[in-house]
């Protein structure tokens, strides 16, 4: 029953296993995507901090528009690094993700070979 | 608690391995160096892993999966059922072998579940798996079929194939259907929590909200002093009843231009919850692309009528929230009472829907209008810049089936709340009575509220809330015996003629046509959608139509005062039909709408129905074929839980004539119905309406002292409650026809003749003190001679 369950669960992980690995996989790099707002931050990143901005008052004054465009210009400013520093931690955490996720679809696809070999490794060490 | 520990363990481990091993870059070193505290780490690493691998086969392998039958048919065993099969050891064949079948369900935690479900002991369905059976197993090729076979199918069939079981379910009073809607909720209950196990699924990842979402869209401070945000505050199961209107207005806002939604429905039927919904559908992630991170805030116009006191102050204050909001970019505004936002701002003689206009035709401002169908119908619907600016979504009734399911769904917040449990009955019941019932509020949450009562009252040491429990809910909020009007319907409609001849006089014909109708109008087609029947009485005065109404009241609803009588003489007028179903301009209730709201089980009758104005009589054509009618405010008032008799003199006269010829009743009654046809008394297609139209004929001198004996025995039982035992006698009764009768208004005058001449007569006798406590007595000659 043991062994048969062993085997079972083998043939499973290389059959619907790995599909069902990878569609979570794809599903954790969605979730961390959206977590970090990744697609509002990339849309809005040359956008005004919480889009505040100054309008120039009607007529021509050359003092008005250039303090407007100094206020504009630095908004944007501050709101493109509020956005990149969210979307730097985004990319790390996807990077983390996509590291992790590699090395444990390593494991899931050798398991049966990679398991034992690192108790073995352990009993040697320990013991020899 | 150890494998938790352990698995805490082991990630340490790995994690410790993990560092040592990027520190020094090296693997081998680390393996020649043989530092003991190193063989530690790496053997709990590899318990770790092994502990993963086993994680993701257990909570990954239970989905569906294929199997094939000895036959060679190929069949998708759903979860559950697969594991009784594995559990059962052989393969997969077209028989089942109930005993073993059985024993494999025993040791699942599906039919534990089951069991509570349906208020079973597990002991008593011990019993029934090791009784011996006349067949030992069942052919299940009827359910093998493309698609997948469910664990709940399977043992439904059993129960229905299997004379054991089916005797067992039999005796405990769980129909088929009850046992069928219990093994698919435990089921699905049972695949849920397997599917929440699974945390990598797409669905449970989106309830995680996010962070940094704000980050592109700009501030509000002006609109959030007359807004606030909606939040998803109702409930996962009530959303799920509005599932489609959420689709739909999802949809709508997610146009490029002109997305905005007028949502329309009656009063209370749950605009609200699509509203908190579509918020919920934002804040979990699960929306369209295009609508994600946009908030949905509530417009309080109420407050922004107050305090703009002119047109141009109003005006002020709309400009500068909605030149906010699209500067912001992200708001979808919610105005509830749309039609009455327009109306106040008219008041002050500004246009609000023209100066909505300028901003919400645009993609960066959009609104959710509520408004109510009446008002809608009235006031938004010829408006053509409302058709062009706005996609209407209406609310459509929730079918019993859904309320089920989301009662299902409701149940484990309900349960973890009030730390009971809820059997599937009980879940049945409570829909059943809250739709016939309750008036007020909309379903599912008139439903679960009864569920959350039930489960209060129960006291603490009975944890199962079952039918009863809801039954006893109702009867206490409504004063309906909601237990009683189920139990003994089917005994009374069989007994129905001999109960109404206890208490009517003669009308053979009547009594029986109305028992005939209301045992078809009940029998084996279950709560259709109109009254439960509705009678016209045609005939003279005083032969028995008020009384066998009363006595139907009475004999169906177990007692008088569940009869709503109205005089429609008093409805005869233009204002007639508001007097019945309320008037929106005086804001006032209407008589039936209110007292159908107070009391919506019951027997309605409609005294001198001929009187009543056309419009009144229009109504009960909906009233006789749908069962319901909106009142003036636009809500559904149900008739469907009452008998609905009318009564008329008309044809009275066709009637003693025709007896006079001596002709037999059902040629009388055909005679007065087409005489009511012909000259046009009611219309052909309101008689057509009802189940039966019934005719009473006049009663004969014999009758009629039967009719005063019944009225005398009224008499007696109420001088019994002062121990005063009278005996009526036929010599009394007969000399009380001859004082009361009246062939214009038939029987009616006896009653008052009882009272002006018998009741005076016992009166005299107890103030003289010849009759005391405790006395017998009945009329001697000489008193019926002084009458």
């Amino acid at each position: 029953m043991a062994f048969a369950l062993f085997f079972d669960s083998l043939a499973w992980i290389w059959r619907d296993g790995v599909r069902e690995y990878a569609r979570g996989w794809m599903n954790v790099h969605w979730f961390v995507y959206h977590f970090f707002s990744m697609p509002v931050l990339f849309e809005s990143f040359f956008a005004p901090f919480h889009r505040l901005r100054e309008r120039a008052r009607a007529g021509f004054d050359i003092e008005d528009w250039l303090s407007v465009i100094v206020i504009n210009v630095l908004m944007r400013i501050v709101g493109m690094i509020v956005r990149t520093a969210f979307l730097a931690l985004g990319i790390l955490a996807e990077c983390v993700v996509f590291l992790l996720g590699s090395f444990f679809f390593l494991v899931l696809v050798s398991g049966a070979v990679f398991v034992p070999i690192v108790f073995v490794i352990g009993v040697i060490t320990l013991f020899l | 608690m150890f494998v938790k520990l352990f698995f805490v363990l082991s990630l340490v481990s790995f994690l410790l391995l993990l560092a040592s091993l990027f520190t020094d870059a090296v693997l081998l070193p680390l393996v020649i160096e043989k530092t003991p505290i190193l063989g530690v780490l790496y053997i709990t690493t590899s318990f770790f892993l092994a502990f993963c691998f086993v994680e993701f086969y257990y909570r990954s392998h239970l989905v569906p999966f294929g199997a094939v039958t000895e036959s060679g048919l190929r069949v998708t065993l759903a979860p559950e059922a697969a594991r009784v099969f594995s559990y059962m050891g052989g393969g997969f064949g077209t028989d089942i072998r109930v005993s073993d079948f059985l024993a494999a369900l025993n040791k699942t935690i599906f039919l534990r579940i089951l069991l509570v479900r349906l208020g079973i002991a597990e002991e008593d369905f011990a019993l029934s798996i090791n009784q011996k059976r006349a067949v030992a197993s069942v052919r299940i090729e009827r359910l093998l079929s493309e698609g997948l076979l469910t664990l709940s199918a399977i043992f439904v069939f059993c129960a229905s194939e299997d004379e054991v079981l089916k005797n067992f379910f039999f005796q405990r009073e769980v129909k088929p259907e009850i046992l069928s809607g219990a093994a698919e909720w435990v089921e699905s209950e049972i695949e849920e929590y397997y599917a929440r196990t699974r945390w990598w699924l797409r669905k449970n990842l989106e309830r995680i909200p996010g962070i940094a979402k704000d980050l592109g869209y700009g501030y509000t401070y002006n609109l959030e002093r007359y807004a606030s945000e909606v939040l998803p505050r109702s409930t996962r199961f009530a959303r799920y009843a509005r599932v489609r209107e959420i689709e739909a207005v999802e949809e709508a806002l997610a146009r490029s231009r002109e997305a905005n939604v007028l949502l329309v429905g009656e009063a209370g039927s749950g605009k609200h919850t699509v509203v908190e919904g579509f918020a919920g559908l934002i804040y979990e992630g699960r929306v369209k692309p295009v609508l994600e991170h946009k908030r949905v805030m509530m417009l309080d116009a109420e407050s922004i009528t107050a305090r703009a006191t002119t047109k141009s102050s109003y005006e002020g204050v709309m400009i500068t929230i909605l030149a906010e909001a699209v500067g912001a970019g992200n708001i979808i505004l919610v105005i509830e009472n749309f039609p009455g936002f327009l109306a106040s701002a008219r008041e002050m003689g500004a246009d609000a829907l023209d100066i909505l206009g300028h901003y919400i035709s645009g993609p960066n401002l959009q609104v959710i209008a509520l408004s109510e169908t009446g008002a809608f119908h009235r006031d938004l619907e010829p408006n053509g810049l409302v058709a062009k600016l706005f996609e209407k979504v209406e609310m459509r009734e929730v079918e019993s089936n859904t309320v089920i399911y989301m009662l299902e769904s409701s149940c484990s917040e309900l349960e973890a709340a009030t730390g009971k449990v809820f059997t599937y009955q009980a879940l049945v019941r409570a829909e059943d009575l809250a739709r016939r019932f309750i008036a007020e509020g909309v379903m599912p949450e008139k439903a679960i509220n009864l569920l959350d009562d039930a489960a209060s009252m129960l006291p603490s040491e009975n944890r199962l809330v079952r039918a009863e429990d809801i039954d006893a809910v109702v009867t206490r909020r409504t004063a309906i015996p909601t237990a009683v009007a189920e139990e003994a319907e089917s005994e009374k409609l069989l007994k129905l003629e001999q109960l109404l001849h206890e208490k009517v006089i003669n009308q053979e014909h009547a009594v029986s046509v109305i028992s005939d109708s209301l045992r078809r109008a009940r029998a084996g087609l279950g709560r259709g959608r109109r009254p439960i029947g509705s009678f016209l009485f045609l005939g003279p005065t005083g032969v028995g139509k008020t009384e066998t109404a009363r006595s139907l009241a009475e004999i169906y609803f177990g007692g008088e005062e569940a009869m709503l009588r109205f005089d429609m003489s008093e409805f005869q007028g233009e204002d007639g039909l508001e007097k019945l179903t309320g008037s929106f301009e005086m804001k006032e209730p209407g008589v039936l709408a209110s007292r159908l709201r107070e009391r919506p089980f019951g027997l309605l009758l409609f005294d001198e129905f001929e009187k009543s104005s056309h419009d009144v009589r229009n109504l009960f054509l909906q009233v006789l074929d749908e069962g319901v009618f909106h009142d003036a405010f636009g809500r559904t008032v149900s008739a469907r839980e009452t008998i609905v008799i009318a009564t008329s003199n008309a044809g009275a006269n066709t009637v003693w004539e025709l007896l006079k010829e001596g002709k037999d009743p059902s040629e009388v009654q055909e005679a007065v119905i087409d005489e009511i046809r012909k000259e046009g008394v009611l219309s052909p297609e309101l008689l057509n309406r009802f189940d039966a139209v019934v005719v009473f004929h006049p009663l004969s001198p014999e009758q009629l002292e039967q009719v005063a004996l019944l009225l005398l025995r009224d008499l007696a039982r109420q001088l019994e409650k002062q121990d005063v035992h009278f005996v009526p006698s036929r010599d009394l009764a007969r000399r009380i026809v001859e004082i009361g009768y009246d062939k214009t208004f038939g029987a009616r005058p006896m009653r008052r003749a009882i009272q002006d001449h018998v009741e005076q007569l016992i009166a005299r006798k107890i103030l003289e003190g010849t009759l005391k406590r405790g006395d017998s007595f009945s009329f001697t000659a000489e008193d019926i001679a002084s009458l």
